[in-house]
This record gives structure tokens, sequence and C-alpha cells, in this order.
């Protein structure tokens, strides 16, 4: 494997309803953050890839504008996926596996969940036979494993309450979250109560990754992707164990998580119990702080929550903080396809 | 054996969303410059080109702008497509969309063509924008009825 490199991460000032800016608004002055941090000349960039989410906007191809955030001119080698930007930065992963003469990536993801109401729009990623036709918001799929999980490993209300006054505390300290008194957030449903559920988010996030030696040209400090991989279950939640994160075990498995120990966990837990089953599936004792930026449950720009993962694991490594730390995002209804990416410092 | 039983050929699916979208900050400026009968366009400080409608980031290089340029609301026509289909947005049958090189910028617009038979129009036609009555005028293009010619040809 060819070492891989997180050598910039940015991302918006996040607010639960930007009305005055594009998505393409936000991420410009992000992407132009990112490569400054780097300090590399735009064109000299090998890859970009984006993760985004058409049904957000509600039009096709609405990533497409995006591009006229990066400078795609003269053409650039460019790809999208339509998912969470974690998954973008898989993609730029393997493509600086090949190891020749691309060597820096830059990834970003944006979204404006202020635009829609998400939770009723994650339906329409439901098989359109049977499950979508009824019409199950993302909201009460997740009180449904809530209750399965709460149910089976007997949490008491105060340990799921907990997650939601850390992530609080944490997020109040962490200058890009939304600010708590001006967030709104989707109804909860029982047994999910007000904290533990996500904010509606309108944001953005980039980070650019290097390999070979792009990754001292840009930094003395990178944060290095020692392991990263991404598992998928059943579509249907009703074909799962919903009392536990298979696919999250065995990416962690084949990311290497385990083999020596982490200080800190990123992961995209948009609601309570969820950080409680990948804590579980992660394997992380009570040493390890889960989310210190205060995790999606701060701020939930969808697309990029996952992405800010992975940069908020890289900037912890990369200030010192923490020596090792892994970061975790997800995708599809109740934690159906995991992504873990451990991260390394010198 | 029983017999297959007939296929499933519909299903109700009771789809709606409902969306909140706003222009965002470049276009409304555009638009509120419509909106007082102006075209505002703006230059990229790095390759120099001038966009309109007004952009706060270039397409090509992706250089923030943070200017604009007021533009005479005059072009050329570079090419057009005469359409026979009644369509009830259409001013007039036929109608003529046109693709027009704005004065004082580097791109083109698409807009309609009036005032003038669809017959007579041509690539290189010097064009005007024809407003609307002042008290019509709202932050929509519709404020501009169409591109009547200016008189004359552009080489």
């Amino acid at each position: 494997m060819r070492d891989v490199a997180v050598v910039a991460f940015a991302q918006s000032q996040h607010s639960t309803r930007d009305a005055d800016s594009t998505e393409v608004e936000i991420l410009a002055p992000v992407i132009a953050d990112a490569v400054a941090q780097a300090g590399v000349a735009r064109q000299s960039i090998g890859f970009t890839c984006s993760g985004s989410c058409d049904y957000l906007v509600g039009a096709p191809f609405s990533f497409v504008s995006a591009l006229d955030a990066v400078g795609a001119w003269p053409p650039i080698s460019e790809s999208h996926v339509e998912m969470d930007a974690a998954w973008a930065l898989y993609e730029a992963w393997v493509r600086l596996q090949h190891d020749d003469g691309t060597d820096t990536a830059l990834v970003y993801g944006f979204g404006k969940a202020s635009n829609v109401d998400v939770a009723e729009m994650l339906a329409l990623q439901l098989d359109p036979y049977y499950l979508a036709p009824l019409w199950p918001d993302q909201v009460s799929l997740a009180a449904l494993q809530a209750r399965a999980y709460i149910e089976a490993r007997g949490v008491d209300g105060g340990e799921l309450a907990a997650v939601g006054s850390a992530a609080r505390e944490a997020g109040a300290a962490n200058p890009n979250a939304v600010p708590y008194g001006s967030a709104t957030y989707p109804d909860p449903v029982e047994p999910l109560r007000p904290g533990d559920v996500a904010p509606v988010t309108d944001g953005a996030a980039a980070i650019i990754l290097a390999a070979g030696d792009a990754v001292r040209a840009c930094t003395d400090d990178p944060a290095w992707i020692r392991g990263i991989a991404h598992r998928i279950e059943a579509h249907s939640v009703g074909a799962r164990d919903l009392t536990r994160s298979r696919s999250t075990e065995q990416a962690a498995a084949a990311a290497g998580l385990g083999q020596t120990p982490v200080d800190i966990a990123e992961v995209h837990a948009q609601f309570g119990h969820e950080q409680l089953i990948l804590r579980d599936a992660l394997g992380l004792g009570p040493d390890v702080r889960i989310n210190p930026s205060g995790g999606p449950l701060a701020a939930n720009p969808v697309m990029a929550t996952g992405l800010i993962r992975i940069g908020e694991a890289a900037a912890r490594v990369r200030d010192g903080s923490a020596r090792r730390a892994v970061a975790h995002a997800t995708s599809g209804p109740c934690l159906q396809q995991n992504l873990v990416c451990v991260l390394e410092g010198e | 054996m029983s017999t297959p039983a007939e296929p499933v050929t519909s299903l109700v699916f009771p789809l709606r969303l409902d969306y909140r979208l706003t222009a965002g900050r470049a276009l409304t400026r555009y638009l509120r410059g419509i909106q007082r009968g102006v075209f505002l366009g703006s230059r990229c400080p790095a390759c120099g080109n001038v966009y309109v409608p007004l952009r706060d980031a270039c397409p090509a290089d992706g250089t923030p702008i943070d200017n604009e340029v007021e533009l005479p609301g005059t072009g050329t026509v570079v090419t057009f497509a005469v359409n026979n289909i009644p369509d009830p947005r259409a001013p007039e049958v036929p109608y003529v969309c046109a693709q027009i090189a704005m004065d004082g910028a580097d791109v083109e617009m698409l807009a309609l063509v009036g005032g003038v038979p669809a017959a007579d129009v041509r690539i290189g036609m010097r064009v005007r924008a024809e407003w609307r009555p002042r008290d019509e005028w709202g932050a929509t293009m519709d404020n501009v009825k169409w591109f009547a010619p200016d008189g004359g040809e552009h080489a």
C-alpha cells in the first residue's frame, strides 16, 4: 500500500439555515482554505472527488455547479459519489494507490439540509416497492433501532442522554458547530428525545490528501491514513440485527483498528443510540474520547458529516492531542454501510 | 400447478417533497440589478473574463470575484433557433431563442428575440433588451420582454 496522508482540512461555519448562500457559495471559501493550507497550486491537484445528494437540492446533476468552486478549467480529472464525501475520500485514496504521478487529491462534500425535510427525503433511499411507499422517515426508523438496542443491552435513559449532553458541551467549544441556541431539530420519535437527534445543518467541508513526496511539500505534520475500509449490510432494515453494527465491526478489523489503541474517535452518529452502537462495534473503551468535536449531534451538514469525522480526527492527530485516532462514516438507513479510517501522526 | 398470478402493474406512491430554495448571494445581486433595469456582470481578477449573470467565483479558475460591472443591455446574436410550437410562456408564435453575446461580457446569454419577423433574424444581428413597463418590474428576468433589433449588423 502507498502511504497517503491528510494534509489539509477545512470546513464552513455550519448553521441551521444559511438562506443567503447557495451550496457553491458555502463551498468556495472552504475549498480555497484547504488549498491554501496545503500550499499547493490549485491547478496542480491531480484528482478531485466530491460527495453530495441531488435530492437535497431537488435538481438533477446539482453537483456539477459545485465545480465553479473548484476551478475546473483547463479540464481536470474529477469524480463524484452520490454519498457522504467520506466515500469520495475513499475513492481518492484508491486513486492515489495507482502511483502513476497523481500525488494529490481534493475531496469535498456539501449539503443544505434546510432546503427540504431531510428525514422525509431519506425515505427515498429505501426499496421503492415495499418500504418507500410506506414513507418511513429517517427518525422513525432510527427510533426502531434505538428501542431494539436499548432493550437488548439494558441501556438506561441516563446513558443515552449523556451522549447528547456531552455532544452539546463539546460542540459549544467547536467554533464550526451549529450555535446551540440557534439550531432547529427534526421532531424526535420515542424513545428518542430532543437531545438525541442531530440538528438541521447547512455546510461544507474539504480535505486534501497527498502521497509520496507531495506529503512533505504540503506539511510537516501529516495525519497518515494507516487503514481505511468500508463494508455494507442488507438494504432492508428488517433483514439485519439492529442491535449491533456488523459492517462497522468488519470495516474496523479490515482497517487495522484494534492492533494498537486509539486516543480519540470521531463517529458519524446522527442519533445518540447510534454512538453507543458504534462504540460497541469499534470496541472503544472508556479511555477513548468519542467525538471531541461534538460530532454530528453538534453539526450535521448532510453529505459532509462523514468527511468531517475524518477531518476532525486528522486535526487531533496533527495538533498532537491524539497520537492515533479512528474516524467513522455511515450511509444508508440505520447504519447500513460503514467506513472506518485509522489515522496516525509521525 | 396453479396458474401464474397476474402481474402487479401499478403501485400508489404518495410522494411529495417541498423545497425552500433561495437564489444565493450572487444571483440575488444580479436579480436586484434586473429589478432596477440593469444587467450586472462581474470580472474575474485572474483571467479577466466578465460573466453575466454576475458570479462571485470564476467558473473557469475558481477565483473569488467581488466586483460588479454594469452592462449596457445590448449584444449580438451568435446563433438562434425558431420555434413554431405554441407555448403559453412565449409572447408570440413563432418565437426565436437566441444565444446573445452581451456587450462588455465574455459569455453568451440565452434569451428570446422579438420585434422582428422570425425569418429576418440573422447571426450577427445587433439586439437590445426590450424592457416591460417599469411598474411591472420585479426581481425576475420577466422584466425583459425580449431582445429586439437595434439596427445594424456586427462584423
